[in-house]
Order: structure tokens, then sequence, then C-alpha cells
């Protein structure tokens, strides 16, 4: 018994020294809240190397995987060792890590946060340990709406009317007929626990009826997969499924997913109806559209709303060096986007139109 | 005398605590070489803070697996009653009425499985799993999917304040571990939940009523879930109704790791303890050092199987 427990520690440190991506990785820099103070490590050689922590939602998500791999880039040309943490959409995970990576001494800290819920315990946290940090694609704020930390997301709403109006613009020149509306769906996919999604899908459907203004309501749908445990293209899938299934005199379908997995959830959804020459797909964030793209299949999804990892990350890692060289404060972070009355703000960045002809000259690899 | 002395030795040296006991100090050791962060009073803080939450969830499910069942739904019902704490304390209701009303949604939930297992002899694992998705879908219902902000200081003191320097949440911890590792070990109550889940023909023929400890059992669970959930939202600042996902999976794992048979009749809460310990421990370590998460999710899973391997030798052994 304790041979065989012997062997079977053997083989989990085994996992552990493989799977180490960056275990010669030391924290350096400043280490606030660690007891007896910090000693530099022998690994760092600049003065000014920093280690900044990502606390990631679901590194299964391209969206933050691309995060992890730009800021990585953006480490190199600043001087900084990345370190990640996979929440896997847990909010108590997220919490454990979050005081793993303050217990040692992380100099910043960028959240895609698990649960909007726990921004304030979150903010509560680094203030205490005294560590910088910036929200990225979802807010951080209270109960009340009010952001409690700088925090750079999609231009949401921007996005969502870009894909309407791509529909509106291509939708005759693809040979769609949307002559009767009363055979004809506008389906938004969302999660309605993220703000931000929520915010992608308002914007596309508004942009839409102002559009096509005598469209019926009745044939405006908004999938909500926030109630499936399955992983994001299962639950778009299950949700789109079960559209199609209950509208059968809905003929053609119009849909803009506001993610790129709930897209290709809807768009396999689509194929298992036979429904691909009757729709057009878009959606927010193109990765897994050019993947499509690439392997020949430009239908039923046509375009998406493309906006790069690196277009974000670049501005979160200024705001945070800014907090952690040069010392600007917090609220000082982002003027220019700063609401009237309000203590911090959000900066935007948004996307552009991508499709199965453009993306090459545009997607970045 | 002298031959007392090497029996008592020998049965240290092959007791399953003392095993669990060094593979958690040669985890730490690993961490700690690779490290040297890791072993700071800091991350042993984290690592205990960590395993409060689980920590409760794994008292139950010790319980109940030593009595021969099983609650599948822990982990929701941690879930769901952050949210109804949030929801109550939000509605204007004082915290500790709030927190008693929902311990007290706990023990409902807690008959209910019981109910389904004594009364309707539905198996413990298919009840349980199926009160699982209720408690889940009554949580998402019962916030409309969206997380519950609590503002209220007295209360997040429960989930992150101190007393005398030591994390509330460890605190209860403890104290839980110690109340019912006594009851376990030294009252009535303790000796007939070994007797229900060593052999039930026994325990009914020695005059017991093994549906009434059981439903004890399942009370004790699902209130304690409760308490967890509670103590989660505290910590948080709000009730999330996906809190709590899976939890139950991690506190059968380490009532597993820490000898409790899936069998029944066996096992302490003081081993589940130090498999509680091992798995945070373990975490920790692995997010410490910067191994890959998905490596992580491989890690965990090669721990779980060691653990019913160990299981089945421990069974075998007994037999012999």
């Amino acid at each position: 018994m304790k041979k065989l427990l012997v062997v079977v520690l053997a083989v989990m440190l085994l996992f552990v020294l493989v799977g180490c991506s960056s275990s010669t990785v030391e924290p350096g820099g400043s280490t606030s809240g660690e007891p007896g103070g910090s000693t530099p490590s022998e690994t760092n050689k600049a003065e000014d190397q920093l280690v900044i922590g990502y606390l990631a939602k679901n590194m299964t998500v391209q969206w933050m995987q691309d995060m992890e791999d730009a800021m990585k880039e953006l480490g190199e040309k600043h001087n900084f060792t990345l370190l990640t943490a996979n929440a896997a959409s847990s909010p108590e995970t997220q919490m454990n890590q979050l005081q793993d990576f303050i217990t040692q001494g992380v100099d910043g800290l960028v959240i895609l946060i698990a649960d909007e819920g726990i921004a304030p315990a979150v903010i509560d946290k680094c203030e205490e340990a005294g560590i910088p940090i910036v929200g990225e694609s979802i807010r951080l704020i209270d109960d009340n709406g009010n952001l409690v930390a700088p925090c750079v997301e999609l231009s949401a709403n921007d996005c969502g009317s870009m894909c309407s109006q791509w529909i509106y613009d291509n939708y005759a020149s693809l040979g769609f007929d949307l002559g009767d509306f009363s055979q004809v769906g506008f389906v938004t996919i969302t999660n309605s626990t993220i703000r931000n999604n929520e915010e992608r899908c308002d914007g596309a459907e508004n942009k839409f009826l102002e559009l096509f203004p005598d469209f019926p309501r009745k044939n405006v749908f908004r999938a909500d997969v926030a109630g499936e445990t399955a992983t994001y293209n299962e639950a778009a899938y299950n949700q789109m499924a079960g559209l199609i299934t209950a509208n059968p005199n809905i003929k053609t379908w119009l849909i803009v997913g506001s993610l790129e997995e709930y897209a290709q959830g809807a768009c396999r959804a689509i194929e298992a109806a036979g429904l691909v020459d009757n729709t057009i797909l878009t959606s927010i964030g193109g990765e897994r559209a050019t993947d499509e793209w690439d392997n020949g299949l430009t239908k039923p999804w046509y375009a998406a709303s493309y906006y790069e990892a690196m277009d974000c990350a670049s501005v979160v890692i200024d705001g945070l060096l800014a907090m952690i060289r040069d010392g600007v404060a917090p609220e000082d972070l982002y003027p220019e986007y700063k609401a009237p009355g309000a203590k911090y703000a959000a900066a935007k960045f948004s996307g552009q139109m991508i499709t199965y002809e453009n993306y090459k000259d545009i997607v970045r690899r | 005398m002298e031959k007392q002395k090497e029996v008592n030795i020998k049965n240290i040296l092959q007791s399953n605590s003392l095993t669990l006991l060094l593979v958690l100090v040669a985890v730490i050791v690993v961490f700690s070489l690779i490290n040297d962060k890791y072993f700071s009073y800091d991350n042993a803080l984290n690592i205990l803070y960590a395993a409060s939450i689980i920590g409760l969830l794994t008292i139950g499910q010790t319980l109940l697996m030593i009595g021969g069942h099983i609650d599948l739904s822990s982990g929701a019902m941690a879930g769901l009653a952050g949210v109804l704490v949030a929801l109550l304390i939000k509605a204007g209701i004082p915290w500790p009425v709030a927190v008693v009303i929902v311990l007290l949604v706990g023990s409902v939930v807690g008959l209910i499985n019981s109910a389904l297992v004594n009364i309707f002899n539905l198996q413990p694992f298919i009840a349980t799993l199926a009160m699982l998705s209720v408690c889940e879908g009554f949580g998402f219902i019962a916030c409309n999917g969206r997380s519950v902000g609590i503002a209220q200081r007295s209360f997040i003191f429960l989930g992150t304040g101190r007393i005398l320097g030591i994390p509330v949440p460890i605190v209860i911890l403890i104290v839980f571990f110690l109340v019912f590792g006594f009851i376990l070990a030294r009252t009535t109550f303790g000796r007939s939940i070994y007797m229900i889940g060593g052999n039930i023909t026994a325990a009914r023929l020695a005059g017991l009523n093994p549906k009434k400890i059981s439903t004890c059992l399942y009370i004790i669970s699902s209130v304690i879930a409760a308490l967890a959930g509670i103590v989660l939202a505290a910590r948080m600042h709000s009730g999330a109704p996906t809190a709590g996902v899976g939890a139950e999976f991690d506190a059968i794992t380490a009532s597993v790791l820490g000898g409790i048979a899936f069998t029944g009749g066996t096992g302490t809460l003081g081993g589940s303890f130090l498999g509680l310990l091992i798995i945070q421990a373990f975490n920790n370590g692995l997010t410490v050092v910067g191994v890959s998460s998905f490596w992580k999710m491989v890690a965990k899973g090669v721990l779980l199987i060691a653990a019913l391997i160990a299981d089945h030798y421990r069974k075998t052994r007994l037999k012999s």
C-alpha cells in the first residue's frame, strides 16, 4: 500500500515537472502584502522586471487564449512575465487564485472576471494587498452598476450594430429575399448573466429594428445560454435547435452570435436542420469564423465583427504599467473614456467586419 | 509489554492517517523546493482558505459515505443557499435571521433527499443527482441568473474577517471538523453511523433504525452545505448561482482520498481532513509553480484514480 502511494506520488510529481510551463519564474519587483518583505529571486536580472498575473475566467475560450498570447508578446517588449490562472468559470476558484497570486507577490493583475458579482470582493483584496488591477472584457462593477476599477472592454453596442448593418447591406447580394417578414426570424444569442453579451445583442437588435422598422417583434428572438450547463458551443446548439423546432413557419434565419463560440454552435444546429442556404450567420468575434473559412465552409457563417486581442491587451497593459511603473492612480487611467461623475473609466476598443473574402488580409495569425 | 509496544508501533506505522500525513508532507516539500514562496504562513492560510468551503461539504459527505450513502446535491445546495441569503439580506431581513431561514431551507432539502432514498427507495446517487439539478435550477430562477450583491459589512465579516488573526472561514472549518469528529468517534450516534454503513442488517437486528439515522445524515449534509454557501457568499460579497457547481466532486475526492470507502462502514473525519489538505495543497502548488490549467485537470483526475485504487487495496486488506 505504501509502495503504491510512493509510485503514485512519483507519477504526480512527473506531471508537475512536465506540466510546469514557467516553473523557473519567480515573482519580482514590489511585493506588498507579503510577511517579512520579499527576497529578489536569482532569475530576476533586470531591475524593473515585473510579474503580471492574468486571472482568466475560462481558458477554453479562444479570446482568453489570444489575450494570453498577446500579453506574453507584450511582456517581451515591456519586460514582464505573465502568469495565467484558469478559473474554469468558477468564482470561488478565481478568488483562491487571486489569493495565490497576491501571496506570490505579483506586481499587477489583469482579470476577466468569472462572475460580475465578485468584483467588489476582488477589488477589496487587491486594495488590501496594494496590487493594481485592470479588468478586461467584463466590467468590474458593484451592485449598483458603478465601476470599481478601471477596465478595458469591447464597444459591445457598436460591434452588435455592425453585424446588423452588415446583414442589411449584404442580404440582397447574397441572394436572400426578405420580402415576407412572417417567414424570417432574427436571433441574437447571449448569456444573460454577462452584461457585455447583453449589450452586444441589444446593439444588434436595436440596429436591426432601426433598419427594418416593419419587422414583426414576434420574430425577434433572444437565445439565452445562461441556464445551460454544456460548453458554449453545445449550449448555443441546443438553444438554436430548439428555436428552429419551435418555429417551423420561419424559413429564413438571420443570426448574430454575441460570442463566436455561440455562433459556431448555432452554425452546427443550422447545418443539422438543413437550413444552410436559408441562413445568414454573423458573430462578434471572428477567430472561429476564420477556422470555418479555412476549411472551405463559407455558409451560413458569412461575416464576423473581428477584433484583435492585441488591441485590447495593449490598452490593458499600458494602463497597468502606468500604475505600476509611473504611479498613475487608477482613477486617472483612460481619462478620455471617463463618464461624468464616475470614479473609474472603461476604455473601449472596437472591431471591423471581416468576411471569407477579405479575412486573410485583415486577420493577424 | 515489549510485544505490546511493538504491536502499537506497527499499528501506527501501518495506519492510513500516517500515510496521508507523509503524502501531505511530501507534497509540501516538493512544491517548496520548486517555489520558495510555497512554504510560507500566507500560503498555508491560502490552502486552508481554499479548503474551507469544500471542507464543510466534505464533513457532510464523509458522514453519509460512512453510513453507506452519498449526496451529490451538496454543491448545488451551497450555490442556492448563497443566492437565497443574498436575496433575503437585500430584501432588508437582518442577516442572522436570513442565515437561519437558509439553514432551514437546507434541512428541507436534506429531508427531501432522505424521503427519496428511504421512502421511494431511489438509489442515493440518482436521488441526489436529481436534487442537484433542482437546487441549481432554483438558484438560477431565484436571482434570474445574475449574482446578487451583498453590501452589509457585518455579514461579509463571516467570509473575510479574522478571529485572533485566523480567517473566519478557517475557524468555522476547524470547529466543525472537531465537533463532528468527536460525534463520529465518541458518541453512540457516531458508532451507529458505522454500523448502518458496515452491515445494515446487523444494525437493524441490533435495534438501530437505519432510515432514521440516514435521515439525520442527509439533513446534516444539506444544512452544512447551506452553511458553506452562506460563508462563500460572504467571501464573494455576492450570491452567485454558479457558486458551488462541481464542489461535491471535490468533497467526494477528499473523502475517498482520506480513506472513506464507497461501500461504507470505514473511515474517519481525520482522514478526510488530511485528504482535503492534500488536494488543496496540491491544487495550490500547481497554481504557484505555474502549471498549465489543463495539466492541472489531468493531475486531479490522476489523484482521484490513485484514491480509488488505494480504496480498493484497503478493502482487500480488510477482507483478508
